[in-house]
């Protein structure tokens, strides 16, 4: 009689931990539905982020702390404050990087690598998946917190780079909670974005790249 | 007398100027690894100049249960640039990004790492400064020069044929 409870109760045990995990989408029409009124409404984000290098060779996870901005269109600023003081931003064609007072900008007009991989990391930030070009497959999966979407390029440059994206958006607001860059199966960095703001910023002060 | 004097005088001028230029160190073998490792991971702001151009990353390097010194370069962004092993004095190409992959710049990271993290390289030339020590190994389009700083950990490997300079600031936790 013991060992049946035993074995019951692991089974829900068991069950549980299953209904935790994630699942395909139940309505993708529904969240494609939220996901555009969101992107109408949001025209500005503003966050704390912390960002987790895992490179399986090491012991450590490689930690990184700074602001994120974003703001329509398609124009993002991370600024780093730990363990370095260190600057990205893109506005346009232009990509701006600040470090140890070093300013250096590069124009990614000519590179069509560079600026699909610019429009990607703009919808990844922001959650507007519309700016996926088809050249992406996509993946639906949620559980009760959150929607999660499975980006792989089809390009091979790309994938030489980055074999997949993990988007996690907050079925709270539609906002980036979470996301994972992966470079193969084994190596990743994870973005975590927290106390966030919406449309809070007026201008576009903060993604100058002069 | 006045033969003596000079004589004495020009001693003396030599004499200081010997002690100005640091302690010249004439062994080249049984020198310690400018950069020392274990089994604790290392995160180092790398800063790399070529000609006019700059570029800002971290490296992390770390010595592996098997003895390996795993180096590691990445953007602060998060890709990796590079994945490279030293392992029984060999060096080992586990990663590098395309743009990367030329065949004279993997040598000269090889010739780099080997010098910086490796005991017991030839140097042709060893300086010790207050300050910091210099070393020196190579001649002509060769010729590189390892600077490193006793009291802020940076090291310095400066190319000065190829307009080339990477500096390296250890970064804390």
């Amino acid at each position: 009689m013991k060992n049946m409870l035993g074995i019951i109760f692991m089974l829900i045990a068991f069950q549980s931990s299953v209904f935790a995990q994630m699942k395909e989408m139940n309505d993708k029409q529904e969240f494609e539905q939220k996901l555009k009124q969101t992107a109408k409404n949001v025209k500005s984000i503003e966050s704390d982020f912390t960002q987790l290098k895992h490179l399986d060779i090491f012991d450590n996870d490689i930690s990184s702390k700074g602001k994120f901005y974003y703001r329509h269109n398609n124009k993002i600023c991370m600024d780093y404050t730990s363990p370095v003081n260190y600057l990205i931003v893109i506005n346009g064609d232009k990509l701006k990087t600040v470090a140890d007072g070093k300013k250096s900008v590069v124009n990614l007009g000519s590179n069509k690598s560079m600026k699909e991989m610019r429009s990607m990391l703009a919808a990844c930030m922001s959650g507007d998946l519309s700016r996926i070009s088809s050249d992406y497959d996509l993946e639906y999966f949620e559980d009760t917190k959150y929607y999660l979407i499975i980006v792989k390029p089809k390009n091979k440059t790309v994938r030489d780079y980055i074999s997949d994206f993990h988007i996690y958006l907050d079925k709270k607001d539609m906002s980036v909670d979470k996301l994972r860059i992966s470079e193969n199966t084994i190596d990743y960095t994870n973005y975590q974005f927290s106390n966030k703001k919406f449309n809070s910023l007026q201008n576009d002060e903060k993604f100058s790249v002069n | 007398m006045t033969k003596n004097f000079r004589l004495i005088s020009l001693l003396f001028i030599l004499l200081l100027t010997v002690s100005c230029s640091g302690k010249l160190v004439l062994s080249t073998s049984d020198v310690h690894a400018l950069i020392k490792t274990d089994s604790e991971m290392q995160q180092f702001n790398m800063q790399l100049s070529f000609k006019q151009q700059s570029f800002t990353g971290m490296l992390i390097v770390q010595r592996k249960a098997d003895s390996e010194i795993r180096i590691v370069a990445a953007t602060y962004f998060g890709p990796t640039l590079f994945d490279f092993g030293l392992k029984n004095g060999e060096f080992v190409v586990y990663n590098c990004i395309k743009p990367l992959r030329n065949k004279n710049l993997i040598k000269l990271f090889e010739n780099d790492f080997k010098q910086l993290f490796l005991p017991n390289r030839k140097f042709r030339k060893i300086k010790e400064y207050e300050a910091y020590e210099e070393r020196v190994s190579g001649w002509n389009f060769g010729k590189t020069v390892f600077f490193m700083y006793k009291n802020i950990e940076r090291f310095v490997i400066k190319h000065s044929w190829i307009g080339t300079t990477i500096q390296l600031d250890k970064l804390m936790g």
